[in-house]
């Protein structure tokens, strides 16, 4: 007996960078969604879990049963970006991890493997997060036309919103857009030989499916999540369709928010979880070597976000060139990055619960202190601690100050000792923030980022962000 | 337990501090260590000096770069404690005299930061979690309670830039000797707020050495002893991670300083101390050793600042030769060129730099780490 996979949670995750068209010196109002300097596809992805699990009240994480990570830009050619998030939120160590990658469809490959798990009756619920930095060549007319976000769903067989029907699949096989191993930029071949056989291809077929199993047509459905790579393939395929155009979702964001790789579909899903009501249906349909589509019932309107996109999107710092290419590394620089061995591996698996979950303990003396010691700075007793996670609360700036020689993008590196609410003090560097924006006493959450690439591998840890309220 | 009385200084040596492109360690220390021994009349180190105390934080050999640059073979100790490394070097040498251990020790304070080819502080990527800031933006957290509690600002931290420029600018072994205006100061670039590039310590190469002698034996030196009266060290808790600090003060100099007076018997030390060289890696921090070395109240350094308390003629003299401000911090050899320059004025061998009242009993403080340790020395003319 098979069970439904149901959507429990979502949410939705965009770096709070945009590049211009003003900013590379073109014309025209382009924008798109840019990822820090201290960001990549892992930390956009825990950005929209942590939203999503927010979103759902912060819900017990040891009900999660399994994560899986969606990207084509995995921080690690080999080693599990999936086990490195699930020590990042805190899940269970039982809990079956992994990544699904190479391709822009890897997003709703994850969805649909998740469902059909729960659906199996196997595992109760299971986390799909997406997140993806894609780069264009720099100076490429179509370098605007990419953007970076995070998106993220919990999929469990009972509870939660709505229901995800089973998928129509299909493989193709074609050299359309892809990036080599060991590649930084993406290539595309050309267009109109790329889009009639590749995307309208695939997605129409794909359409055509769903329609037919809708009795014809899909006029019925309600909102439409359907990938695309630019805005005009969006309106040739939906007319092509007869796709109500105004019901898809995100059909601006060529443009304003940019097609955001492996996370592009599920983001549009989490802003049409937004706003949609019980009862509605939506379509969700993905393109990447082939395509996916699926339909998805909501019996109980979802949740309020905890974070919109909407909010997230007024948010939005526009940066200059060369702040982008210095925080993409696309300059040249003085030295090679060395062959060095970076930071210890041993260390950093003594410390993974400090470093990635923002772990550390609280005596019996009632102090807490990060990181963890086997002495209480307070009251000097040994090993009477209890761990405790302080990423998800809030803090309170103790003091500061703004490092201009610490090497940043954008300096000053703004520097704080944070107080966690009943917790202890941090020594964390300050982001996504300009410096007059961190003063003694300011509110601040903390945010999971790539510190720094010794070693040639991505470094992470915390930093903090000021509050910027409840997001509408 | 004091170390009190319980050794004393029988020769001092300094080379020339600053970026010295065509000198090696080796020719530091040989500088250093053979004015010292003119100092003290040493003629012959192999049968005079019974151990070797070094401190150096960036060494790669350890002490045998000081066994080898003097091809002096005798016991030897490599001491480190962040920026208080150099009066660290000398505490440990005092107190293997004041044990008995050895009758005559040669102190040696060095290092040499312009081999690494950065203007600043290298910025070292290693681990994840200590990295938020360089040294200027850890040093700097106390501004901004401070400024907030004590109403003080840039201007104050500016004139102490402005006096300790003046002050080095007439050192002969200073390394920038330039007189700066309150102007300049608030004007050159920031480094970290708020310092800019002039509240901060220079970046050069440095060594320099004291001899200690046992109190038997000290008076047989040509020159009068200067006599130790208190070292102490002193530790706090990481201020990044102290979950009871307020910023308006460095632990590590309070307690450091409370050690080092009852050593000494002071119980005013405004009143008992005639000279003073402070650790002025920032200008902030010679702001908050005045009040956490008590010479003056918590929150009242703005108004002696504004007073010229601690210029070069003011009631207390401190950083007579310009600190770590103009002879910038080599930071081995930064406690035991503070050593050096007490030394010269308790003497009256600073010529021109004479302070008008010569001083009996003089104070040098280092601190350093994040900051989290604090060394202290009291010396005295009078046993």
């Amino acid at each position: 007996m098979t069970m439904d996979a149901r959507i429990i949670a979502y949410g939705a995750y965009l770096p709070i960078h945009r590049l211009t068209a003003a900013s590379l010196g073109r014309k025209g109002s382009t924008a798109r969604t840019l990822a820090g300097p201290d960001e990549d596809s892992l930390t956009l992805a825990v950005a929209a879990a942590r939203n999503a699990l927010a979103g759902a009240g912060n819900m017990d994480r040891s009900e999660i049963d399994a994560l899986i990570f969606a990207t084509t830009s995995a921080p690690y050619g080999e080693k599990q970006g999936a086990a490195i998030a699930a020590k990042t939120l805190g899940l269970r160590d039982d809990v079956m991890t992994f990544d699904i990658t190479a391709s822009t469809r890897s997003g709703t490959q994850a969805l649909h493997a998740a469902g059909a798990l729960v659906a199996s009756g196997r595992i109760a619920s299971c986390l799909v997060i997406a997140g993806d930095v894609r780069q264009m060549t720099p100076g490429d007319a179509a370098e605007l036309e990419f953007g970076d976000a995070g998106a993220a769903l919990l999929l469990g067989n009972r509870g939660g919103f709505g229901r995800i029907g089973v998928p129509v699949q299909l493989s193709n096989e074609m050299l359309d857009v892809w990036r080599g191993a060991g590649e930084r930029f993406v290539h595309g071949w050309e267009n109109r030989f790329i889009l009639d056989h590749g995307y309208k291809d695939q997605i129409g077929r794909a359409l055509d499916a769903m329609a037919k199993a809708e009795g014809g047509n899909l006029q019925r459905i309600d909102r439409i999540a359907l990938y695309a790579p630019d805005s005009r393939s969006l309106r040739e395929i939906a007319a092509a369709h007869h796709l109500p155009l105004e019901r898809v979702i995100g059909r601006d964001w060529p443009g304003r928010i940019g097609c955001t790789g492996a996370s592009f579909a599920l983001l549009q899903l989490c802003a049409g979880l937004e706003e949609a009501q019980a009862g509605e249906r939506l379509l969700l349909a993905n393109y990447g070597d082939g395509a996916d589509a699926a339909m998805i019932e909501l019996d109980v309107a979802p949740p309020p976000p905890a974070r919109s996109l909407a909010g997230q999107e007024a948010l939005g710092r526009v940066v200059s060139h060369a702040w982008y290419l210095s925080a993409r590394q696309l300059l040249a620089t003085e030295f090679e990055p060395g062959g060095e061995p970076g930071n210890s591996a041993t260390a950093h698996y003594r410390e993974r619960d400090a470093n990635l979950s923002l772990e550390g303990q609280v005596c019996q003396c009632g102090t807490h202190q990060f990181p963890k010691g086997r002495i209480c700075v307070r009251c000097g007793c040994a090993d009477h601690f209890q761990p405790v996670r302080y990423a998800d609360r809030h803090g309170s700036v103790i003091t500061y100050s703004r490092d201009a020689f610490f090497p940043n993008p954008s300096p000053p590196t703004v520097i704080t000792v944070t107080e966690v609410a009943g917790g202890p003090r941090l020594y964390l560097q300050a982001t996504d923030a300009d410096a007059d924006e961190i003063g003694i006493g300011t509110e601040v959450e903390f945010t999971f980022r790539r510190i720094h690439q010794v070693g040639r591998r991505p470094n992470y840890f915390w930093k903090v962000t000021p509050v910027r309220g409840k997001l509408p | 337990m004091t170390l009190r009385n319980k050794a004393a200084v029988v020769g001092a040596g300094c080379c020339k501090f600053g970026e010295n492109w065509d000198q090696g360690p080796e020719d530091m220390i040989v500088d250093a260590v053979l004015e010292a021994y003119a100092d003290a009349g040493i003629e012959d180190p192999r049968r005079q000096i019974d151990a070797i105390y070094c401190g150096s934080l960036y060494s790669q050999l350890g002490p045998v770069e000081v066994s080898e640059a003097l091809k002096l073979y005798k016991p030897m100790t490599a001491v480190s404690n962040y920026c208080a490394t150099g009066t660290e070097a000398f505490r440990a040498g005092v107190m293997a005299v004041a044990a008995g251990v050895y009758d005559t020790v040669l102190v040696v304070g060095y290092d040499k930061p312009k081999d690494r080819g950065v203007s600043g502080p290298s910025v070292t990527i290693r681990g994840v979690r200590d990295l938020p800031g360089t040294p200027a933006a850890w040093f700097a957290l106390c501004a901004a309670p401070y400024f907030k509690k004590y109403g003080a600002g840039r201007e104050d931290l500016a004139r102490i830039a402005v006096k300790n420029h003046a002050n080095g600018a007439h050192a002969p072994k200073s390394f920038i000797k330039k007189v700066v205006t309150v102007d300049d100061v608030l004007k050159a670039r920031m480094i970290a707020w708020p310092f800019g590039l002039f509240d901060c310590a220079g970046q050069s190469d440095g060594a320099a050495a004291v001899i200690i002698s046992s109190p038997a034996h000290a008076r047989s030196y040509p020159k009068d002893p200067v006599w130790v009266k208190a070292v102490a060290s002193g530790s706090a808790a990481n201020p990044h991670t102290d979950p009871d600090h307020d910023f308006l003060r460095w632990k590590p100099t309070e307690n450091a300083a409370a050690e080092a007076y009852r050593m000494a018997g002071i119980s005013d030390p405004f009143r008992q101390i005639e000279l003073c060289q402070v650790h002025d890696c920032f200008t902030l921090t010679e702001l908050l050793a005045y009040e956490d070395l008590g010479l003056c109240a918590k929150g009242a350094a703005k108004e002696h600042i504004t007073a010229g308390t601690f210029a070069f003629d003011g009631e207390l003299p401190v950083n007579t030769d310009g600190g770590l401000k103009s002879f910038g911090h080599p930071t081995g050899a930064t406690g035991v060129r503070m050593l050096y320059e007490n030394i010269r004025q308790m003497r009256g061998e600073a010529g021109e730099r004479n302070l008008r009242r010569r001083p009996v009993t003089a104070l040098t403080h280092n601190i350093g780490g994040f900051p989290t340790g604090c060394a202290i020395t009291i010396l005295g003319m009078e046993k």
